[in-house]
């Protein structure tokens, strides 16, 4: 089928190649493993000598001065690295001093450029810059920032946004949480709980302000994680919602800070259509105490949801007496599910 | 040739036809096979020197401090693991990660395993309190530890590991959960870094990681404490074998949505997605592909992403057999279990309703996978039918031979290339010395071997006789 001759100078050419191939790669694994070796204990040692420096100058008074350790400062990575150590670990005037200097000197011209890079490397160093030290005056290369395609830019920009505390960017992080898949959402919720109280009132604003359901939604969850003293006016207009996501917010916030004023609300949200809100009812209608919700709590012992089941019986437990008897009711023939929750709830020390 | 010829001209023809024509073949599917290595290669390479790059950069602390992230569970099928399951919970309760919980279902074990449990972690019996969507074996109790909350035993009934790993999904009450072996070790700061990438890929249901080969490495309760690449040729083997297969072949479908098979060893799922497929088929000898199969199907029917992850990472390390005789067993386990899959599955291969899963990687498994000891045996039969019957010189035979175990010898030592560039877990001279060596010791017998194990599937298929084998490993050197 082939002519044997032909066959047989391939295979000798494929076998040349096979032969330059093997030892190129073996050359390569050998040159691979030098340069790294070299190139770590390179940065290792630039590191070492920078952190040195550093610590001996923060006990002194001498001026910190860049000038004359310029040639340890060529890796930003490395200068970024050890500013992002010290800020972890030192406060004070003279940290505060050689912050200034690196971040001044060093790291901060290279932000704009580094921002808009096509290389993902650059904009993430630029994004950690930021994150150690971001102005007013940054916002627009912050913004921009917060829509860049890597996920992992924008989960730390959003903290940097956070941090510079003005409502326009509040609001804009708020944009970009509703923008993400839920699962997706952490980073961004983390940081706005961690935002100051300014962050927090404008959160507030923006609730009062928007139309959107679901930014209203998201900020209804950052504020659930906080303890209000007064706060059922402020949600008054939205306790009938059409939107699921605002009605679990609701509950979310009441389930957390027990009013007694919100036992009516919670009492409606108990036979809410969205399993969720009723999950969150319940488990608020267990920190009121309030002897008149054991009917309805009993009769979401039988729920369909798990969830809500779950909680109903947890919050019979804390009415005490009354509703552990009626989870000492249950019986495993006739309601097999409400049975297994009551068991559940009656042996463990919820 | 020419004896067939004296005895009967017409038959000599007609056999010469039809050998050379299978030889044709044979040549095809060699360089078809080959050309996909080659493209996998590339694409893996390209992908995961990238993906490695970036992460070095990260700051992956940033991410893990933050008190949101969603918890995961650990879930454990042991099946009489008296010796090594305390090891085991301890090495995962040591993991950085804080959001999880971990699951140990006793799979009727006939040992000490639940005894050495219950006295080790003061576990505590509590009745049960979750759904059960999927149907497993009889639960017969359920335990809490005292001194760590966030370990949970289930004690079941025997039925197979994958019966357990379906009890301890119902029992998963996180979004996520990853399944592991006990004999599996987890290094914290990749496992961190898979999670982080798994966290930020919404739409993907299931991913797996690298599995590397444990033996030889210095074990504590913290982990692996020092990588060593094996110093006894047959886990030597193996282990080049691994980074092959995880690199090139896991990595490299990745770039039409994933390869079929998630790895036992450690594999991390969407916890909803497992339950409304009613978890793994425990008639199933492979379990693991029986439910990346299922799954991916199953998302295609519902005209959502069927994309799996792979994260090249070395997060997870194993122990492989020592002796050839366990080793037999494991493999024909596995090309069964295969075999086995790709048959239920029939209906998936060139069925363009499911894109490149049907057309291209049933195909690629049915052909390159299932079938691949069958062609590399006829290979063999041909080369030596040819030298007896004078249709080929014995330089052409050798020339053949060099090129095609040649080849296999190249693509290890890209992959060693790759390791050593990117990842960087074994340091010293020697095991690079011995990693280089094993490239070219896989091709001399121990190819051979896995062909002759592989083809014991099919025997064990046509005489009907499919059972579970029983791997027994002897279990790494720890040091307190």
């Amino acid at each position: 089928m082939f002519s044997l001759n032909l066959t047989q100078q391939i295979a000798y050419w494929l076998i040349f190649l096979e032969i330059a191939l093997g030892l190129g790669a073996i050359i390569c694994i050998a040159l691979a493993r030098l340069w790294i070796d070299r190139r770590r204990r390179l940065r290792n040692e630039r590191r070492r000598q920078l952190v040195k420096i550093i610590s001996e100058n923060l006990f002194t008074d001498e001026q910190f001065n860049i000038r004359h350790i310029r040639h340890l400062l060529t890796d930003p990575l490395v200068v970024l690295e050890v500013v992002e150590s010290f800020e972890a670990r030192v406060t004070g005037s003279r940290w505060e001093e050689v912050r200034h200097e690196l971040l001044h000197h060093i790291l901060k011209p290279q932000v704009k450029k580094r921002g808009q890079s096509f290389w993902w490397h650059n904009r993430y160093i630029a994004t950690r810059i930021l994150l150690v030290g971001s102005e007013k005056s940054d916002e627009p290369l912050i913004f921009k920032l917060l829509n860049d395609e890597d996920f992992f830019i924008r989960m730390l920009i959003a903290r940097c946004a956070v941090s510079i505390e003005t409502k326009t960017s509040t609001f804009t992080v708020l944009q970009k949480m509703a923008s993400e898949p839920p699962s997706c959402r952490f980073p961004y919720r983390y940081a706005l709980i961690q935002g100051s109280l300014a962050v927090h009132k404008f959160i507030m604003e923006i609730y009062l302000e928007t139309e959107d359901p679901q930014i209203k939604a998201l900020c209804l969850n950052v504020m659930a994680y906080r303890i209000y003293t007064d706060v059922l006016p402020f949600l008054e207009k939205d306790f009938h919602s059409p939107f699921s996501e605002v009605r679990l917010g609701i509950a979310k916030i009441l389930s957390s800070n027990p009013y007694s004023e919100a036992f009516d609300i919670l009492m409606c949200y108990i036979e809410d259509e969205e399993p969720a809100v009723r999950a969150a009812a319940a488990t608020g209608l267990g920190l009121l105490q309030d002897q008149r919700s054991l009917p309805k709590l009993a009769e979401r012992l039988h729920d369909s949801d798990f969830s809500t089941r779950l909680q109903a019986g947890i919050a019979l437990k804390k009415l005490g007496q009354e509703g552990l008897q009626v989870l000492q009711t249950q019986d495993a023939d006739i309601n097999p599910l409400a049975y297994k929750i009551a068991r559940y709830v009656l042996t463990r020390n919820i | 040739m020419f004896l067939l010829e004296i005895f009967n001209p017409a038959s000599g023809a007609i056999f010469l036809y039809w050998f050379e024509t299978l030889q044709f073949f044979i040549l095809i599917y060699f360089i078809v096979l080959n050309s996909i290595y080659i493209f996998l290669m590339l694409y893996a390479f390209t992908v995961i020197f990238a993906r490695q790059y970036k992460i070095e950069a990260e700051h992956l602390d940033m991410l893990l401090k933050s008190e949101e992230l969603p918890s995961l569970s650990i879930i454990i099928p042991a099946y009489n693991e008296a010796a090594t399951i305390v090891f085991c919970v301890e090495t995962l309760l040591n993991l950085s990660y804080r959001h999880k919980e971990l699951i140990v279902v006793n799979d009727g074990s006939t040992d000490a395993t639940l005894d050495i449990l219950k006295s080790v972690f003061h576990l505590d019996r509590v009745h049960t309190c979750y759904e059960e969507p999927i149907p497993t074996k009889l639960v017969l109790s359920y335990y809490v530890s005292k001194i760590y909350p966030s370990l949970k035993v289930v004690n079941k009934i025997n039925g197979g590991k994958a019966d357990a790993l379906n009890a301890g999904v119902n029992a998963c009450q996180t979004d996520y959960f990853i399944s592991i072996d006990t004999d599996t070790l987890i290094q914290d700061h990749e496992m961190n870094q898979m999670i982080r990438w798994m966290f930020t890929q919404a739409d993907i249901k299931a991913s797996g990681a690298s599995v590397r080969v444990a033996n030889s490495c210095i074990v504590q309760l913290r982990g692996i404490e020092k990588v060593i690449f094996p110093k006894e040729l047959l886990p030597g083997i193996q282990a080049i074998e691994y980074l092959r297969a995880f690199l090139v072949g896991r990595m490299g479908w990745d770039c039409i949505g994933g390869s079929l098979i998630i790895s036992g060893a450690f594999s991390f799922f969407d916890t909803k997605a497992i339950k409304e497929i009613k978890g793994m088929d425990t008639h199933s000898v492979g379990e693991d592909m029986e439910i990346t199969v299922k799954l991916k199907m199953n998302l295609m029917n519902r005209g959502m992403n069927s994309s799996t992850a792979f994260i090249p990472q070395p997060v997870a390390w194993t122990e492989v057999p020592r002796h050839l005789g366990v080793l037999s067993r494991q493999r024909t386990r596995w090309h069964l279990g295969l075999i086995q899959i790709l048959w239920r599955y029939k209906r998936l291969c060139f069925n363009p309703r499911y894109g490149w899963m049907g057309m291209l990687l049933i195909p690629y498994f049915v052909f390159g996978e299932a079938l691949a000891p069958v062609v590399e045996c006829l290979g063999y039969l041909i080369v030596i039918i040819s030298l007896m019957l004078g249709m080929s010189s014995p330089s052409f035979i050798l020339q053949f031979a060099f090129l095609s175990l040649g080849f296999t010898a190249i693509l290890n030592l890209f992959c060693v290339l790759i390791e050593q560039i990117t990842f960087q877990k074994y340091t010293s001279r020697s095991d690079i010395l011995r990693m280089v060596f094993c490239c070219f010791a896989e091709n001399i017998g121990y190819r051979q071997l896995t062909i002759w194990w592989r083809l014991k599937a099919f025997l064990k298929i046509l005489t009907g006789s499919v059972t579970w084998a029983v791997v027994t490993k002897e279990g790494l050197k720890k040091f307190d």
